[in-house]
């Protein structure tokens, strides 16, 4: 199956993320950060928040930092945001 | 988003646990909507949800070891539950709103546009016999009769207009404005002396002249004709022309020696009232004056709120004690007195003219000073007199 997907993500030309459940971390300047296709807050503090995804773990490192928004799907992230890191 | 969030009602719910991120993981993998996320700290995160999503959101904070405690609510049914709880504003919202519909069906304030030499009262005067007063239903105000209703009532007018807005009722009018016209006031008419006296001077622009310089005339003597004579034929005019001649008058004025003088006692007391309409409310001093002799001395106020004027008054009134007493007038006093009163009154009965010479004789009798006074006049001596051409045939 998974190979099916992948070839057929390769055949189609379309975003991987949208076939499997990869992660999608999309930096908006250095104010915002979306997390797509997570699997939840793994830690949540105002200089670290760690969202957990499929294989691992993406670290929002910065200052002021809060959840603005959170559906099933993606995490909205603000404040000054100094990195971001798939661990 | 806020007012639909409004409308379906919200609740600020405190999570306190020891992974409240994981109930914020729950809340996202359940399908409870949540927003407003505010890290308090590590063990304690404040966010908004549903109302509807309360249970949902309870469960599955259960589930990550976590207590959530409601803090605050909003919403439209919580609104309408406070309203509820307060009975005065439940009753006082619908008759506010009812006040603020039926209230605009009465005149309660009529202003007045325009008055220029007219005083605004006559008019308003004018509306109270039409109807219009405050009080009065707007919804039964016919405009366009009674804007034909003011033109006629106040002939000083020669435009109105009345509309309305709310309970206010605007006149606005135009006063008449006499232009002045060479037309003759009559189509026939002669020139007559008003009074006897001797001729001084004639200076004729219309009509035949009858009188000359020098002339004695007699009071309603013919001095210029409004018929004109050309042999053939006759033509009625309307005489013009200025007939000076000299007068005497001749006059008696008689005033008591004694005179009553006004001495203010000190005792003076307010009064003041509420005016609405034609309601009075005595609202604190003495209504009456209890027999004394006493000034009044008003004043009008017209209450005022943020600018709007509205059809209520409060006047303020001054009273004054005074009382009287005798006072012996002395011969000279009198006498000017006296003279002065008899020129004016000389110079008021004259159409044009001015007074060149005055004799007095007085004397005092009876508990009386009595003047004679005579003065010679130079005066305008011809006033009009209307005739019809056709039944007078030229007779003044």
């Amino acid at each position: 199956m998974k190979r099916e997907k992948r070839s057929l993500a390769e055949r189609t030309a379309m975003p991987e993320e949208a076939l499997r459940n990869v992660p999608l971390v999309a930096l908006h300047g250095r104010r915002l950060a979306c997390v797509e296709n997570h699997r939840g807050i793994a830690e949540y503090s105002d200089t670290l928040v760690r969202v957990s995804v499929g294989d691992g773990c993406v670290c929002i490192r910065g200052s002021g930092l809060h959840i603005a928004r959170m559906t099933r799907r993606c995490v909205e992230i603000r404040g000054a945001i100094f990195s971001a890191e798939l661990s | 988003m806020g007012a639909l969030r409004f409308l379906r009602g919200e609740l600020r719910v405190d999570i306190t646990g020891a992974a409240p991120e994981d109930c914020l993981n729950r809340f996202s993998c359940g399908g409870v909507e949540f927003w407003a996320i505010e890290r308090v700290d590590a063990l304690h995160y404040r966010v908004s949800i549903l109302k509807r999503a309360q249970k949902t959101a309870q469960a599955l904070a259960a589930r990550a070891f976590c207590t959530l405690t409601v803090c605050a609510e909003r919403g439209l049914f919580c609104r309408l539950r406070q309203a509820l709880r307060r009975p005065v504003l439940l009753f006082g919202l619908p008759l506010a709103v009812f006040l603020a519909f039926f209230l605009q069906s009465f005149v309660w304030t009529v202003e007045i546009d325009g008055c220029e030499a007219l005083h605004p009262n006559t008019v308003r005067y004018a509306l109270e016999e039409l109807g219009i007063a405050v009080g009065a239903r707007a919804d039964r105000i016919e405009y366009k009769q009674v804007r034909d209703s003011l033109l006629r009532l106040v002939p000083e007018l020669s435009w109105a207009a009345v509309n309305r807005s709310g309970g206010k009722l605007y006149v606005s009018v135009a006063e008449r404005r006499d232009t002045d016209s060479n037309e003759p006031p009559y189509a026939a008419a002669h020139l007559v002396a008003a009074r006897d006296g001797v001729i001084t001077q004639t200076e004729v622009a219309e009509g035949m002249t009858l009188c000359r310089v020098g002339q004695t005339v007699r009071a309603g003597e013919l001095l210029v004709s409004g018929v004109e004579d050309y042999g053939l034929y006759l033509r009625a005019v309307c005489a013009q022309g200025e007939i000076y001649g000299q007068t005497w008058h001749t006059q008696t004025l008689v005033t008591p020696a004694n005179s009553n003088v006004k001495r203010y006692t000190g005792q003076q007391w307010t009064r003041t009232t509420l005016r609405f309409g034609r309601k009075r409310i005595n609202l604190c001093g003495n209504s009456g004056n209890s027999g004394t002799t006493c000034d009044k001395i008003g004043k009008v106020r017209q209450v005022r709120l943020f600018g709007v004027a509205f059809p209520i008054y409060v006047e303020t009134e001054i009273f004054r004690e005074y009382e009287t007493y005798s006072v012996e007038k002395t011969e000279e006093t009198a006498k000017n007195d006296l003279s002065a009163a008899f020129l004016r009154m000389t110079e008021e009965s004259m159409i044009g003219g001015r007074i060149e010479q005055t004799a007095y004789r007085m004397r005092c009798g009876g508990g009386l000073y009595i003047l004679n006074g005579t003065c010679t006049c130079n005066e305008m001596l011809a006033r009009l007199c209307p005739f019809d051409p056709i039944s007078d045939g030229g007779t003044p």
